[in-house]
């Protein structure tokens, strides 16, 4: 390769560029990848997560006036990050309203956690410049690879997956479970489960005979610690993206966490390469548009999202 | 410096969950909860609480709470639920102990369901702190 080839197929510039790519490269794209488009998309929708989020905790839980300031002030940087003069400011009124949230509200679900996280890096770096836009792309990867194994990790460390306790504690919690998995619990045990509550003392054993249940529960785990592997090996970064949202959305759409599974999963499709994200963001685009619809009484949103704590 | 930054993040976000996983074991916080994506991983219940004065020795239970104790119940029990043993009731016995003169300690009983795994079975654990009258009455 000569200077001129090897100059032309770096894809990082500037002053904050590693002299020589490092362990935070393994997620970058190939040279040339146009992932700015991506990230700028994801950018919009998580802004308008935050403020979808804000608007619903201000809709069903109470009315705080806080609650309607910080979704007014999301919904207004919603709109501005759409004009690139503007996008900065927004990513960090955005930040800063997020922020007050997390720092005066006890026990918040962890995906709003992930939202600080996120628009941090967003206010670090700007997806409009090249070689930050090539550090978020990293960052935002080894974070959901992190978090996936994580997940699988302490699924692993608590030992609740391994007999399906936790699944069948779940069954006796929530009847979206019971509904769910039905198909793979005996009758008799589903209704001695569902009977058993999940929160009587001494109520249980939460276990099953069932093998399908059983197999299926270690499956959760072990898929945890496999994709982020996946998501990490360029040739299998793909099909890694893909198994790992369906995974998300679909474990997050029986748990009615219809918030996290969003967020969640549209951090797993930022591992495609390129525009990949920048094409399936419409669809996120519309589940918004739904659950907004929601918010405003004119679509169904039970089936999506559970109301109150286990 | 940014670069530096992101690697610092990803570190401390790597490492985060280890550090979740020993709070939770040693001081019970709530591995649903503070970002070390322990979500579905184990059951998480609310505590209740019971109080007792001590007076010459001896314990009775707290009668007549006002509308600020029990404000201030919820507000422990709101933490505790989040932030397990590092959750302190200190707060609440020192009010306790204000409004009742003659005791001269107060005992907070926290009563929680768990998981127990090797039964797979709902048990309660029963911890008790006690705290003495350190200035005068």
């Amino acid at each position: 390769m000569n200077a001129a080839s090897a100059a032309g197929s770096r894809s990082v510039s500037g002053p904050s560029s590693p002299a020589r790519p490092g362990w935070l490269e393994w997620f970058a794209d190939p040279p040339g990848s146009d992932f700015a488009a991506s990230l700028r998309a994801f950018r919009l929708l998580l802004l308008v997560h935050a403020s979808v989020r804000l608007w619903d905790r201000y809709l069903v839980e109470g009315g705080h006036p806080l609650h309607l300031a910080m979704a007014a002030v999301l919904t207004l940087a919603s709109i501005a990050v759409t004009r690139p003069q503007l996008a900065r400011a927004a990513v960090f009124a955005a930040l800063w309203t997020v922020g007050m949230e997390v720092i005066i509200t006890h026990g918040l679900a962890n995906h709003v956690y992930a939202e600080l996280m996120l628009l941090g890096l967003y206010a670090l770096l700007d997806p409009d410049r090249e070689d930050e836009a090539l550090l978020l792309v990293c960052a935002l990867r080894w974070m959901v690879a992190l978090l996936l194994l994580w997940a699988g990790l302490q699924k692993l460390l608590y030992g609740t997956y391994f007999h399906a306790e936790f699944l069948c504690w779940m069954i006796a919690r929530r009847p979206a479970f019971a509904a769910a998995l039905a198909w793979v619990v005996p009758s008799d045990e589903l209704a001695r489960l569902v009977a058993a509550g999940g929160t009587q003392l001494g109520s249980g054993p939460y276990r099953t005979d069932s093998l399908l249940l059983i197999l299926g529960s270690n499956a959760v785990w072990i898929a945890e610690l496999v994709l982020p592997v996946m998501l990490l090996v360029r040739r299998s970064r793909v099909v890694g993206a893909v198994l790992a949202a369906l995974f998300v959305l679909s474990i997050q759409l029986v748990a009615r966490e219809v918030m996290f599974g969003l967020l969640y999963s549209q951090l797993v499709l930022l591992a495609l390469p390129g525009r990949g994200f920048r094409r399936v963001a419409p669809l996120y685009a519309l589940a918004y548009a739904y659950l907004a619809a929601s918010l405003l009484g004119l679509v169904p949103a039970d089936w999506l999202m559970k109301r109150g704590g286990l | 410096m940014k670069r530096r930054l992101v690697v610092a993040f990803l570190v401390a976000f790597a490492i985060w969950p280890a550090v979740h996983r020993a709070l939770v074991a040693v001081y019970d916080v709530n591995p649903w909860k503070l970002a070390g994506w322990a979500m579905y991983a184990r059951p998480h219940f609310p505590s209740r609480l019971a109080l007792y004065l001590v007076e010459d020795g001896a314990e009775r239970p707290v009668s007549g709470l006002d509308d600020w104790d029990r404000v201030m119940a919820a507000e422990y029990l709101e933490r505790r639920y989040s932030a397990g043993r590092l959750a302190s009731p200190r707060a609440l016995a020192d009010r306790l102990l204000a409004r009742n003169a003659r005791a001269d300690g107060v005992v907070v009983e926290v009563r929680t369901r768990f998981f127990d795994l090797p039964s797979a079975t709902i048990r309660l654990r029963v911890e008790r702190e006690s705290f003495r009258r350190q200035g005068p009455r």
